[in-house]
């Protein structure tokens, strides 16, 4: 019953995603229904739940079903337009996939081993986050908290009792309790399975994605394989089978990615055009759905996007004006759909980090945190071999690890994880690192596009080794 | 070919030596029967007499126990046996070996009534010396107790190797931790230490599997790159499609990283099916959800008399998470803050509270003082748990 309120709760969502994806796309689409579908979900999700967050607290749009039905409808509506009238006579996609080899027998049996032990894991965890009670902090005080006063009182509340002012998990943006909102208004009141079991989604879309994205590059197996490594990571595999948001953030980023991914070596002027389009409203989209999309990752994003674009200049695809025409495109995105929330912030008082306001975070040299990360990535369970297998890989494969297309996933890697680094040397949220608690969940933000890059440079040392 | 024959020997002399050789060593001092092993510098007790039963020990002021260490072996588990009336505290000591003579190191071993052993597991102890100089006890003002018997123990490298295979497959639970980092393998080498390897408090106590695993990758991408160097012959060579070196390495790695895939997702089932045991399974009132206990099952039993009002009080163990928990499940009842006085509230929930009781005249009391008007206790879930309402 849970899991068909979560799938019946994403149709809208995921339709207005759909459209969306489509539609910036334009009239040369490029995305298989697959990579539609996925990235439909994961926009979808964040930009219809944004625009319920805007009719409630600029025209107090009450959050019931005539109240989302709105919101979806305010999307729905014109995107359809576009779609059937605009693009209505657009050429249908057809995308090139890698070859695949037959394989043998024996590898044939070790796919669907490492399958079936895939899904067993991921099956198992699956049912327990449909099966218990919300069992973690956060989830009880902020995510799911939060979604239980919106869905009771109808409204964004900043200020939820026992409290009689705001406190820092107000900061928070509401969208994620919002999605638990709207399943809970179909279910006819707050549903603990189905609002916990929603997370789920957001991990099974990394996954589909990564298997997108990479199919485009490698043969079958090469994709599965990167599957495999991605669903065999024991934190990321946790942090999405349970009610947290930080995998919902890692699938923005790897969506982001991944379209940053496809676009860098496009010959295309259009499709490339289109699909910069698309990341600069998923950039957007990342900045509303959780604190650090905007403090942190939108710059960088926007950084990676320009570099894409230059990239696509000197690749003769891009002129000088259109790598402008990217900056300008993303900075109206951001002003466009991150501004609003910019300005509710500003009005309401609210701080700009994780309930901790930013400009009060002071600097100073932790000497302990270098020791902590160390134990994170490379000794605790969290990652199995991944960190030290991407090292060896950057260190033997360094010139395919800066060259197109896995530059974008290697760069933002790097840029992302050196600004984090950074903050947890030199101010107070040091004690995330040393105490193990927020630390990898910033790591979880980017495995996926560590991923990535880690099967690409694998499978390109195969491919290049077999060149003449 | 004679070098070689005496390697082969070395070999067959070590793996076919004497089985005792290999087995754990072991020595106790026994008290009981009036015996007292060793020489033992003593403060004055109240009672230290030597009986049937052990050295009877009773101290009116804090005294000391301490001998001269000097054991057979380096010793990595000392087992403690007493015998005693009630549940009492007393601190184990030892002295590095070259250390001053008062630089003595300790902690304190929880001592259950009855005969007991306590096994302390001493390489937990970084200061810890498995040949110290000397150890000892020190006992506080008002302990009475036997102590009966001290063995030490220790396991040798095939048995600690043992050991650390079988500490490898041992699993966490979930934790509230388990969300922010998972600790993975943790190895350890002896058996008392793979018994409490989940059971005390965290980081556990052992040897993070990643300690063996990296260095054993580089050494091996080391034996590959030499491999490579040495025998240029062999570089243009295919395995499974990769240059031949690179596919060695790569089959070792993916040994490597299956083995750790196999642990760390027995170890996600494990917390799948330990839920499934403890909650899924179970009918409403015989539930427990991990760190939580039975707090799930008591709140839902108790929403429909706590929708009655939209506040009610809730008394849980002090120092526990489970007020927010609690007003969470509650939602939109919530329960009192700590400083709202508590008489304006009709409906309480104890939880887990042997201290509060119902008295005679049917108000709570909190060691014998009332804490509340007089009630009627409309369910009970257990000792120390129970829904209760004021009389009107």
């Amino acid at each position: 019953m849970s899991l068909l309120l979560v799938l019946l709760g994403l149709v809208p969502p995921a339709l207005c995603g759909w459209l969306l994806v489509r539609c910036l796309e334009g009239s040369n689409p490029f995305f298989t229904r697959l990579e539609r579908g996925v990235l439909g979900i994961i926009f979808g999700i964040t930009a219809t739940m944004f625009t319920m967050f805007l009719l409630q607290v600029t025209l107090s749009v009450p959050l019931d079903i005539y109240g989302f039905l709105m919101a979806f409808a305010i999307l729905l509506v014109p995107l359809l337009v576009i779609r059937f009238t605009v693009l209505r006579h657009s050429a249908s996609a057809t995308p090139v996939l890698a070859p695949t080899p037959i394989l043998p027998l024996w590898g044939k049996i070790v796919i669907g081993m490492l399958g079936v032990w895939t899904i067993v894991k991921v099956g198992a965890a699956a049912f327990a986050l449909f099966s218990t009670p919300t069992f973690y902090d956060d989830t009880i005080d902020n995510w799911n908290y939060r979604a239980k006063a919106f869905l009771h009182t109808q409204e964004i509340t900043l200020v939820i009792p026992p409290d009689t002012a705001p406190t820092g998990i107000s900061s928070y943006p509401p969208l994620v309790p919002l999605m638990k909102v709207w399943i809970g208004t179909l279910a006819g009141g707050w549903n603990e399975s189905a609002a916990n079991g929603l997370h789920a989604v957001w991990y099974i879309c990394c996954l589909v994605l990564l298997y997108c994205v990479l199919r485009r590059r490698v043969s079958v197996p090469w994709a599965l394989a990167g599957v495999y490594i991605l669903s065999s990571l024991p934190l990321f595999l946790i942090q999405g089978m349970n009610a947290y948001a930080d995998v919902y953030v890692a699938s923005h980023i790897f969506a982001v990615i991944s379209v940053l991914f496809m676009a860098v070596d496009s010959v295309n002027r259009r499709t490339a055009w289109s699909l910069l389009r698309l990341a600069g409203v998923g950039i957007a989209l990342l900045a509303v759905g959780k604190n650090e999309g905007l403090a942190l990752y939108a710059p960088l994003f926007v950084f990676v996007t320009l570099l894409c674009a230059w990239m696509l200049c000197k690749g003769s695809t891009f002129k000088t004006r259109d790598v402008v025409m990217t900056g300008i495109w993303v900075a109206v995105m951001l002003v466009v759909i991150a501004g609003p929330w910019v300005v509710y912030k500003q009005l309401n008082g609210l701080v700009f980090g994780n309930a901790h306001s930013i400009s009060t975070i002071s600097v100073s040299w932790h000497k302990d945190v270098p020791f902590a990360i160390l134990i994170n990535l490379f000794l605790e369970g969290n990652w199995l071999l991944l960190f030290p297998l991407f090292v060896l890989l950057l260190l033997v494969r360094w010139r395919a690890a800066f060259s197109s297309p896995i530059l974008i996933p290697t760069v933002f890697f790097l840029l992302a994880f050196g600004a984090q680094t950074f903050l947890y040397l030199f101010t107070s949220l040091a004690s995330e690192a040393l105490m193990q608690t927020g630390y990898a969940r910033g790591i979880a933000h980017l495995v996926p596009a560590v991923v990535l890059a880690t099967v690409m440079l694998m499978e390109g040392w195969l491919r290049q080794t077999r060149q003449p | 070919m004679s070098r070689l024959r005496t390697s082969l020997l070395a070999v067959a002399f070590a793996l076919f030596a004497p089985v005792s050789a290999w087995a754990m060593q072991s020595a106790t001092w026994d008290f009981t029967n009036a015996q007292v092993p060793g020489s033992w510098d003593v403060s004055s007790f109240e009672v230290l007499q030597p009986g049937q039963d052990g050295l009877h020990i009773r101290a009116s002021a804090e005294g000391r126990l301490v001998r001269r260490f000097d054991p057979p072996f380096g010793v990595q588990v000392i087992e403690i046996t007493t015998k005693s009336a009630q549940p009492a505290s007393i601190d184990f000591v030892w002295r590095r070996r070259g250390a001053p003579p008062e630089q003595y190191y300790q902690f304190s071993i929880p001592i259950d009534e009855g005969v007991a052993t306590a096994q302390l597991n001493m390489p937990d102890y970084h200061t810890w010396d498995a040949r110290a100089a000397d150890i000892g006890f020190v006992i506080p003002a008002g302990t009475d107790l036997y102590l009966q018997k001290i063995t030490l123990k220790r396991w040798n490298i095939g048995e600690q190797l043992a050991e650390m295979w079988t500490s490898f497959w041992k699993f966490d639970r979930v934790q509230p931790y388990t969300i922010n980092f998972l600790w993975g393998p943790v190895l350890t080498r002896t058996p008392v230490a793979t018994h409490n390897l989940w059971n005390m408090a965290p980081p556990p106590r052992g040897w993070s599997v990643g300690r063996f695993l990296l260095p054993l990758i580089a050494a091996w991408a080391l034996c590959i790159w030499a491999w490579w160097m040495l025998k240029p012959q062999s570089r243009g060579r295919r395995f499974f499609g990769f240059p031949y070196h690179a596919g060695v390495f790569f089959l070792g790695f993916a040994v490597l990283w299956l083995g750790f895939d196999l642990r760390m997702g027995l170890e996600t089932i494990s917390y799948a099916k330990t839920d499934y045991d403890t909650f899924i399974s179970k009918p409403v009132g015989e539930r427990t959800f991990r760190n939580a206990y039975t707090l799930h099952d008591v709140v839902e039993q108790s929403l429909p008399e706590l929708r009655t009002s939209p506040q009610f009080v809730f008394l849980p163990p002090p120092n526990t998470p489970f007020r927010t928990l609690v007003r969470y499940l509650t939602y939109p009842i919530l329960p009192a803050s700590e400083t709202d006085p508590i008489d304006r509230f009709d409906t309480w929930l104890v939880y887990e509270r042997p201290d509060v009781t119902q008295g005679s005249g049917g108000q709570l009391l909190f060691r014998n003082q009332p804490l509340s008007r007089p009630g009627t206790i409309l369910k009970s879930f257990g000792s120390g748990t129970f829904l209760f309402r004021i009389d009107q």
